[in-house]
Order: structure tokens, then sequence, then C-alpha cells
């Protein structure tokens, strides 16, 4: 009993521990995080899309999931190939990650070579963007390289 | 930890690799022990400091032999376009020269890196993507030296197009009569398809000449449109000195294959050419754009990256060979092409799960016949691969974070 209370207590304390106005934090993406990512979706399905500031496609298809999303069907990570270490770009990604309401289970690369993690995410990718993985409820995943329609959302995760 | 490269081939032992190997071996005790090690006998000092992110970096060899590079140099959030030069092929640099009298916002990652080319007189020239404010808008800029590098006039933008649009990934070559030539991605088009509610697949290419030693530039003289949107475009000089571009282009209905099209220096442009066949129909932005070079008797050498089914790669052909020939494995990326005389060299960066290395194709006979070589490999991250023609020979230049600026003569005999 004490200990669960002391856990609660750790919530709280956490919780105001964290800044008033804290957006939720873009994360580091590094070589163990893909792996971090699956085991956290264990059993349920979800979608990641890999995107990048340069990419007009990826900023559609960020648009189309947001839109699914918005109707709480789907699960949807987002992870920028962009350095978060670069506070210019990591502006950019927050900005445009909060007009579509996914600032929320949000990465972007980390410290890692790029390749590395590129290799990480796929050893079969070659970096083409949008890039999306489609995960079902048993750990199988799809890989889609190119713009992302609202047909293919049905297709994959209807 | 810490890999000293070794080349695959004993037969490319030479002295630049025997200082490579040594210069690697001796920072790398530096670094363990705290030593800080004289400039010269530090290879890479100039180039730690650099963010992953940004080590974007061009190469290229003047008049007299000496190896220059430009790159980005930023200071805080301060971002300027440096220059280093070395006598002595990589061996030892000069402190990093800023080209700018105040900083601008310089692209330096991926497929956006500054450019550098010489005139017939030893000037130098330079080109940069400036980034704007909204997200994939730049203009493209120009300095010149004309005194060898001891100073830079201010720099002007290249195209008469000031819209706050794509101006970017900026290619530069000066053809044999000594004019410069600037081409550049570029979405007026596709702006104006949008306000009339229209689609237009892509973007277009651009370019402007100078034929004044870069005092003035005429142009925006178009090269095609539906161009991909992300995609160095490939410059190189024919065997008359006359510029040919290479780019990968959105074909019917969505084919990103590549076009080529020699560019005049009056703005007239012919039909573009197919020059590659893979059929990759994607809506995506794929990165990586192709390289070319001419041999002297005109055969053309080209290396890009495609998509066939779900195998990708990288990819080699000439225009005396019937088939393209792949090069590496699934991670090969970024492939660079050299020619100087008989010799012709293709590298390409290559992922193997644990380090990056930079392999190659040499051939001695134009392309006929090939032997494989690995000629560096870094642990952390890297630019892409350049391959440069010089009087000795061809050589790989070649940034990392780790090591700085490495040189590798690729075929001394």
């Amino acid at each position: 009993m004490l200990k669960k209370w002391m856990s609660a207590m750790a919530c709280v304390l956490a919780l105001f521990a964290l800044p008033a106005h804290a957006a939720p934090a873009l994360r580091p993406f590094e070589a163990d995080s893909m792996a971090r990512i699956v085991a956290a979706h264990k059993g349920k399905p979800f979608v990641l899309v890999v995107w990048s500031l340069d990419c007009e496609y990826c900023l559609n298809s960020l648009d189309a999931l947001a839109r699914e999303k918005a109707k709480g069907k789907l699960d949807v990570v987002t992870l920028s190939t962009d350095p978060i270490e670069d506070p210019q770009a990591a502006a950019l990604m927050r900005k445009k990650l909060e007009a579509v309401g996914m600032q929320n289970n949000a990465w972007a690369f980390g410290e890692a070579p790029p390749e590395q993690l590129r290799y990480a995410i796929d050893p079969k990718w070659h970096g083409e963007m949008p890039r999306s993985y489609w995960f079902d409820g048993h750990g199988e995943r799809t890989a889609h390289s190119g713009l992302i329609t609202p047909q293919m959302i049905a297709r994959f995760a209807g | 930890m810490f890999t000293i490269p070794i080349p695959v081939e004993p037969s490319l032992e030479n002295c630049m690799r025997v200082f490579e190997r040594w210069a690697a071996a001796a920072s790398f005790l530096a670094a363990s022990c705290g030593i800080a090690l004289p400039a010269h006998a530090h290879e890479g000092m100039h180039g730690h400091g650099a963010k992953a992110f940004e080590l974007g970096t061009s190469a290229a060899v003047d008049r007299e032999g000496q190896l220059w590079i430009v790159e980005k140099e930023s200071i805080g959030t301060d971002q300027y376009v440096a220059v280093q030069v070395s006598p002595d092929m990589g061996r030892t640099w000069s402190a990093p020269r800023r080209v700018q009298q105040s900083p601008e916002p310089v692209s330096a990652d991926g497929e956006n890196r500054p450019k550098i080319a010489f005139g017939k007189k030893g000037e130098i020239y330079i080109t940069y993507t400036s980034p704007l404010s909204k997200p994939y808008t730049g203009n493209i800029r120009f300095v010149r030296s004309t005194d060898g590098g001891k100073s830079f006039s201010a720099p002007l933008t290249v195209h008469a197009n000031h819209d706050v649009i794509t101006h970017r990934f900026d290619s530069l070559i000066v053809d044999g009569e000594g004019r410069i030539y600037v081409a550049w991605i570029d979405k007026r088009d596709e702006e104006a398809a949008k306000a009339r509610k229209q689609a237009y697949a892509g973007a277009a290419i651009y370019y402007a000449v100078s034929d004044d030693g870069g005092a003035t530039f005429k142009g925006d003289y178009k090269i095609a449109d539906h161009s991909c949107e992300c995609c160095r475009i490939a410059l190189a000089l024919d065997p008359k000195g006359r510029p040919v571009a290479m780019w990968r282009h959105v074909f019917e209905p969505n084919i990103r294959d590549h076009a080529m099209v020699r560019l005049s220096p009056d703005g007239k442009v012919a039909a573009p050419t197919r020059v590659t066949f893979d059929n990759w129909h994607i809506d995506a932005c794929p990165h990586q754009g192709p390289a070319l070079a001419f041999g002297p008797s005109g055969v053309r050498h080209q290396v890009w990256f495609s998509v066939h089914g779900d195998e990708g790669g990288v990819f080699y052909a000439s225009s005396a060979s019937a088939k393209p020939m792949r090069l590496g494995s699934a991670q090969a990326e970024h492939a660079d092409v050299a020619v100087h005389g008989r010799d012709v060299v293709l590298a390409w960066r290559q992922f193997d799960g644990k380090s990056t290395a930079i392999q190659a194709k040499l051939s001695d006979d134009g392309g006929r016949s090939w032997r494989d070589a690995e000629l560096a490999r870094t642990a952390g991250a890297s630019d892409q691969p350049r391959l440069l023609g010089t009087a000795s020979g061809i050589v790989l230049v070649w940034r990392t974070q780790n090591e700085g600026i490495r040189t590798v003569m690729t075929n001394r005999r």
C-alpha cells in the first residue's frame, strides 16, 4: 500500500517538475529507439512515419495521417530524419507537428550517424521519404515508400 | 572503438595512404592522451567541431595543383561559407577563411553543399544556397575572388526571380571558354500552376550564365519542367568543354528516372534525353542525385541511385557499355564518378551495420575492366564522397566528423 502511494506521489512530483508550458518533447531517436517504439506498441497496430522538413510529400502525408488520427482510429508515431541537435530544424519540426496535432510520440534523429539510424530502422531502406511502416497487432510490419493517401490508410489500417 | 582504415588491396598502397593511416593513428593517440598535435600533423583538425548535419563540403583543384575545400562555418547562430587550401593534397591546410563579410544561413547537409570552381586566370568562384524563412525556400548566392582568395566580392543572387520560393540545390561549373554556369532547382512554375489551381509534377531546373567572370549573370534559363525536388544536379564538361547537366526527372506519369541535356551560353536548350530506365514509380523524395563525367573520347560515365521493385541501389553505366552495373550492397549510396585519361573511378558510401566505408571501382582502361577497393572508413557521421581529377590522378576527398577532411589518391601507380 505504502509502495503504491509512493509511486503515485512520484508521478505527481514528476509532473510538477515539468516546466508549466512544456510542449511534449521531441525525442532523440538513437540506434536502440526502434526496438523501444516497437516494444511500447506490443499487441497494438500502429504506423511509424519517417519524414523530413525537406520533403513536401511528407508534409502532405502527415496531413492525411492527422485527419485519420483525429477520428481516433489510428496510432501514429512520427520520426523526422532532421537532426534534433539543430535548434532551427527542431523548432520547425515542432511547429509542423503541433499544426497537425502530432506532437505526442514524435521522434527526430539523434546523435548517432544518420546512416546508422537508417539501418536500425530498416537495412533495406535507402532514405527516400516519406517512408512508412504499418505494424499489425502481431509484430508484422509492411514498409511503404511514398505519399500516404487516405486510400492507403484504409488499406493498411482500415 | 576507433579503427584505422586499411586498404583491401596492397597494390593501392602509396604515400597518401600511409600518411592518412599515420595521421588517423596519431590523432587517435593524441585524442586519447589529451595531446594537441600541431596542425600539419593532424589531417582532420580543421574539420573537428562541425556538426554531423552540416558536413556538406565540396573540393576542387586549382591551376597550381592546390586543393581547395569549401564548407559551412557556424559560430553560435551565425553561419558563413569558408574556404581552406592545401598546397600538398590534404597533408596541411590553411586556416578557414570566410567568404562573406556578414553571416547568412547556408545549406550544407545531404544533397546541399557550397560549391567551388576556378576561372581561366585563377579566379575563385563559389556558390551556395542560402535558405530563407519558409520551408524549402532559398536563394542561390555567388561570390568570387580575383586575388587568390585574399578577398571576396559581396555575395550576389544568381537568379533574377526573387520570389520567396525554392531556388536551391545549386550546381556550378566553368566551361572551356571560362564562362560560369550555375544550375538550380526552382519552383516558380509549380507556384504559378498552384495559383492557377493546376497540378504540376515536381519542380523545374533553371540556369544562369556569366561571361564576365562572375560580375553579372544572364538568365534565368529553364532547362526543364518536372525535375525531382530534392536531388543534386550533376554538371560535367564534355570533351569540347561544353557543360552537360544530368538530373533526376519526373517522367510521365510519375517515374523518377534521369534526364540529360547540354547547356548553351545563350540559354537555348534542346529537349532532354532520358538516360536511365529503371521505371521507379514513386511520390517521394529520394534525396540522391546522380553524378556524371566524360572520357577524353566523349564516352559518358554516369552513376545514379534507383529502386527496382524492393531492391534499391547505386548503378553505373557508360555510353560504351550495354547494361548498367550495380555497385556495392543495398546500403550503397551517393556515388561519384571521375575520369582522368584512361582512368575511371566510381566511389560510393556504404554502411555495413557498424561503420561507413567509401568503396570504389577502379579502371585503367576507360571502364572496360574494374577492380574493387575500399578507399576509407569511418565510425562516425560523414559527408558524401567527392572524386577529383588532378594532374597526378583521381583523388577521393571525404569529410568525416571524426577525422575531418580525408584525401586518398585512388590510382597512383
